[in-house]
């Protein structure tokens, strides 16, 4: 009676690792630059988009296609930052404009890569990379693609763990996190670290969109669709904190599905309401703990930070609450 | 999510009451049989189908009223402005996926059609020919260009007003509108509700226009198309607002335009270009207004009510500069 149960455990340990993956990039770009990214779900079209075209070269060589998606989305992540982001922080814009430009960003993103994908012929594409199962147990398959998810949420967790605490640039990323300015002052070459923020950031989205596109079949709309439920992980973790990142992550995986299918099967709820699930939780976290549910000080400080940099002083081009 | 509501609901209502009110047996409302007898309806009784017009308007209404208190209650009880936007975008992404997956509102993913303009019949008096298609749609057109300037006329009647004054020192500074014993959430429900029942209206309108209500149509690219004009225009500034819908429209159908003519040239190209094109000039006219012109075109004026025409203020003073030295417009708002 419960021969779905374990099947639907893998799939939500996968998308968990997904969103693990995705949303530590997103958790990085809030801890450092402050910046709420809702383009960020489009590395992950990108990244997917990336493993379509390079997998047709090489297929099932995951390590070259890994590395084009981050590289790729590395570049675009750059580029975005220094053509949009950049100015605007520059002028100590509110974070208001800054959700603003974006959400312009993802847009432009995101038709510029239908306007490819529909002259290439690519609006739904996949990527040639060969799914094969390595155990079965309980009738349930576990295939390469799951596992190949699982340990890259693994990996990356601790490599970026490891990149924070113990090198010089990853302390004087947490530096910058904590207290811009002060690491300004004490002599961080902070637009050095903010680009190489932006480098880890986005090349994780690619990473993780490259390894989803191999699960699914991949789309322009592809990022847009998982967009919530990334924002979902983030502010379950309360924007800042990675520990939470990886626990959100897994929340959110398992609520669409074994949650989903749970409610599917025994009170007969239709599939189709299953991106819901994220959205209730959003709505309830921002409400009921807006500081997430990680205990986390860097986290904390940070709200708190939010909330000065919000009520400090006039600033100009503040629009309307509506 | 307030203009798709609105559009949805006015559809329902309209497929629903068309049928009652003639007498014709109510089937399935998502049948083309049902389709079909709604368009000859429409066709045959004009005082029905003029009423059923007005009641759904009315429906509209109403529903995109509740809905913006209801969506009020979580989205004015957050921390952080930008939570605001996303509680508002999860608001929309949910109307969407309710209205896909749940066949008895607005009969699902494949929509309702078959709405036809409340001035359909018109067709029957007039002489075949390319007039007769076109003379009630023109008309109304032209309903709906009245009812937009009603609109504007009311929104301008409010911001010059002291509610006007309140709304702005709500926005400008919360805490001194709180000191000042205004109800700060309060103006922000009323505003969220009175913005919604616009919205639903619109929405209500747009579908009789276009005769389709389906889901898919309210993608956050339109939203995000209505952020475009407010900031094109300059926000808090009701004229700022119909210069950007002007743009933001001619962009709109100047792209259809030209991508008709390109396509008679250029047999080989992508149609698709064209809309995506379109979403992409519009995001980066957003991105270059937010760099280099966040006030947007037209700056925010002042709120001119009966006591400020009364006394004069900027009349009196010999300079011509939009900006009187003595009340500048911060002070202004929060002196009320």
């Amino acid at each position: 009676m419960l021969e779905w149960l374990p099947g639907s455990i893998l799939l939500s340990l996968f998308q968990g690792s997904i969103y693990v993956v995705v949303s530590l990039g997103l958790t990085l770009t809030l801890a450092v630059v402050k910046l709420p990214n809702f383009a960020h779900a489009e590395f992950l079209t990108i990244g997917g988009y990336v493993g379509v075209v390079v997998s047709a070269v090489y297929p099932d060589n995951l390590l070259v296609i890994g590395a084009a998606a981050f590289l790729v989305c590395s570049a675009i992540g750059l580029a975005i930052h220094h053509i949009a982001f950049k100015p605007l922080m520059d002028r100590k814009v509110s974070i208001y404009i800054l959700v603003l430009a974006s959400f312009a960003v993802a847009q432009f993103i995101r038709y510029s890569v239908f306007s490819w994908a529909s002259v290439v012929g690519l609006l739904s594409a996949t990527q040639n990379i060969k799914v094969y199962s390595l155990v079965t147990l309980y009738n349930t398959e576990l295939t390469n693609v799951y596992a190949l998810a699982i340990v890259l949420a693994i990996l990356m967790s601790v490599l970026l763990e490891l990149f924070l605490k113990m090198t010089r640039m990853g302390k004087s990323m947490r530096a910058i996190a904590s207290n811009f300015d002060l690491a300004r002052v004490s002599g961080i070459n902070v637009s050095r670290v903010v680009d190489v923020m932006w480098i880890i950031a986005a090349g994780l989205g690619g990473i993780g969109g490259m390894v989803f596109g191999i699960y699914t079949t991949v789309t322009p709309a592809l990022g847009f669709s998982t967009l919530l439920d990334i924002f979902a992980v983030v502010i379950i973790a309360g924007l800042t904190s990675f520990t939470g990142t990886i626990i959100g992550g897994y929340i959110v995986g398992f609520s669409q599905t074994t949650v989903m299918e749970f409610l599917n099967y025994y009170f007969g709820v239709s599939l189709g309401y299953q991106p819901l699930l994220p959205f209730a939780l959003i709505i309830v976290i921002l409400l009921l703990k807006p500081t997430g549910l990680a205990p986390s000080s860097t986290g904390l400080s940070t709200i708190r930070k939010f909330a000065r940099r919000n009520s400090s002083g006039p600033r100009e081009g503040e629009p309307p609450k509506e | 999510m307030f203009f798709g509501l609105g559009g949805v609901v006015g559809a329902t209502v309209a497929a629903d009451l068309l049928p009652l009110f003639s007498g014709a047996a109510v089937g399935n409302i998502c049948d083309i049989s049902s389709r079909l007898s709604r368009e000859s309806i429409a066709l045959a009784y004009p005082a029905i189908s003029v009423s059923v017009w007005v009641i759904a308007l009315a429906f509209a209404m109403l529903a995109g009223g509740i809905m913006g208190l209801v969506a009020s209650y979580p989205a004015l009880r957050v921390k952080e402005e930008w939570f605001l936007s996303m509680i508002l975008l999860v608001g929309g992404e949910t109307f969407r996926i309710v209205v896909t997956n749940t066949p008895e509102i607005g009969c699902g993913f494949n929509g309702l059609d078959g709405i036809t303009t409340p001035f359909y019949w018109l067709s029957n008096y007039l002489p075949s020919g390319p007039l007769q298609a076109e003379v009630p749609t023109g008309l109304y057109a032209a309903v709906i260009v009245l009812l937009a300037i009603g609109c504007f006329v009311f929104a301008q009647k409010i911001c010059n007003s002291p509610y006007g004054r309140l709304l702005k020192s709500v926005r400008d500074d919360k805490v001194a509108a709180e000191a000042l014993a205004k109800d700060v959430s309060r103006v922000r429900k009323q505003i969220m509700v009175i913005g919604s029942i616009m919205a639903g209206l619109a929405g209500a309108l747009y579908v009789y226009y276009i005769g389709v209500a389906t889901p898919e149509d309210y993608i956050p690219a339109l939203t995000f198309g209505i952020w475009v004009m407010m900031i094109l225009g300059g926000y808090a500034n009701n004229r700022g607002l119909l210069l950007g819908a002007f743009v933001i429209t001619m962009l709109d159908r100047g792209s259809l335009v030209s991508g008709i003519a390109l396509e008679s040239y250029f047999p080989t190209l992508n149609s698709n270009l064209i809309v995506y094109g379109r979403y992409m000039v519009e995001a980066v006219i957003l991105l270059l207004l937010l760099v280099f012109r966040r006030k947007g075109l037209l700056p925010e004026t002042r709120v001119k009510t009966k006591a400020y025409t009364l006394f004069d203020f900027g009349k009196k003073n010999a300079k011509p500069s939009s900006q009187p030295a003595e009340v500048p417009p911060k002070g202004d708002a929060t002196t009320g």
